[in-house]
């Protein structure tokens, strides 16, 4: 049993075992020390894992439950472990980037329609908060409040948050998003998917805003001039979505969805660094995301500038 | 960012009303705002208005949350976090200059 790098919200574990004579590999997947308030219980994550699982989205395997507090001291879930690798720098500095990437973002864009076809209500998933009659308002409001919990003001941020307010799309629809949909939480095997991981923040929004993810430049790590999570060009991802569903990407809201998608980085980046200097969790990761938050703030600026 | 487009942002700053008095963002946080823009004008180098803003983040936060504060206020968050880049990420800054490079 060896923990796992990366997941600095939950914790994951990988497990080598036998079970009735034959060697099973889970990862076991638990509660961090801190946890941010807006990531799911494991129950609700294991839920949606099935969830997505049945609409055929490469998820883990989900194996097993245990919403028992006293067994290891947290909830946990064991699922299947997916071959290969999901370190980001890992994969975007691959010699063989240029030759598997356009066929990878291809099905990132397919397991993302596959994702997407999945709309309110769905009798499993009654925990998540009801879908938002104007998802980008919602996400405005919510980030406002999280600002209103941190302890510094943050000029550009609030900057942005009017922006978005001002410049909201026209015509918004709600579906099942996974809402970390970006390099790092893709299992990479032999230059293919093998799955999508860390679940913890699903939930129903703007498929749009799932998009705006992962073409945002603050999860190209480097790459800047590969607009898909610094794997490949747009195209292709495009390509791939639109071969599963009816439902056109809209690309000139992508740039909208792009500043969203910074704003929320450097929030998340700014309670982490929180979390350490609160002292419920002093990790050198956790300390050093706080700085990260100015390079957001950039290319927010960069993205509104263009944008007008 | 010009002297003249600093002027113009302190100007309408400087006409700043209170916000929601329910927010946290308060009269004295208005005042304590426009106390920092006013400082800044006084400089004659835009570079120099970074300080006393960067010293108090959260009263330029106030006027923006708000929006007292005018369009073009723009150049000189650019300036503020361009400052906080040239010491904390230099590397970042420099790649960042070629937009052509950040689709």
């Amino acid at each position: 049993m060896t923990k796992l790098s990366g997941g600095a919200i939950q914790e994951n574990w990988h497990l080598s075992a036998q079970l009735d004579d034959t060697d099973v590999e889970w990862v076991l997947r638990t509660d961090a020390p801190s946890t941010l308030s807006t990531s799911h219980s494991r129950p609700e994550e294991y839920a949606l894992l099935r969830v997505a699982q049945e609409a055929g989205v490469s998820a883990p395997k989900a194996v097993a439950l245990c919403d028992a507090p006293n067994i290891i001291g947290a909830p946990f879930y064991l699922m299947e472990k997916a071959p290969g690798i999901a370190q980001a720098r890992k994969i975007t500095r691959d010699p063989n980037l240029a030759a598997f990437g356009p066929a990878l973002a291809h099905q990132l864009g397919q397991e993302l329609a596959k994702l997407h076809k999945i709309t309110p209500p769905v009798e499993t998933l009654a925990f998540l908060p009801a879908p938002p009659q104007n998802p980008a308002q919602s996400r405005i409001d919510h980030y406002r409040r999280d600002l209103d919990a941190l302890p510094d003001g943050h000029p550009v941020l609030e900057y942005a948050l009017n922006w978005l307010e001002d410049n909201q799309p026209n015509a918004q629809t709600v579906a099942l998003c996974h809402s970390d949909y970006r390099t790092g939480n893709f299992m990479i095997h032999q230059g293919g998917l093998a799955a999508v991981l860390d679940w913890e923040f699903a939930g129903w929004s703007d498929p749009m805003e799932d998009i705006g993810w992962i073409c945002a430049r603050c999860w190209r790590f480097g790459n800047d001039h590969l607009m898909v999570g610094g794997i490949a060009p747009l195209q292709p991802f495009v390509d791939g979505y639109q071969s599963i569903s009816d439902t056109p990407i809209q690309t000139e809201q992508i740039p909208y969805w792009q500043v969203m998608a910074e704003l929320r980085w450097a929030i998340i980046a700014l309670q982490q660094a929180q979390r350490c200097a609160s002292g419920a969790e002093i990790t050198l990761e956790l300390a050093l995301s706080g700085p990260l938050a100015a390079e957001m703030e950039l290319n927010i600026l960069n993205l509104i500038h263009k944008a007008q | 960012m010009s002297q003249s487009r600093i002027d113009q942002a302190l100007q309408s700053a400087l006409q700043a009303t209170p916000p929601d008095p329910q927010s946290r963002y308060t009269t004295a946080m208005i005042a304590r705002a426009n106390d920092i823009l006013a400082r800044s004008r006084q400089t004659a180098d835009p570079a120099e208005c970074l300080p006393p803003i960067a010293a108090d983040p959260a009263a330029l936060s106030t006027l923006i949350r708000a929006r007292q504060t005018p369009a073009n206020i723009a150049p000189l968050l650019r300036s503020f976090v361009v400052a906080k880049l040239r010491i904390s990420n230099p590397d970042f800054l420099e790649k960042t200059t070629d937009t052509r490079q950040t689709p």
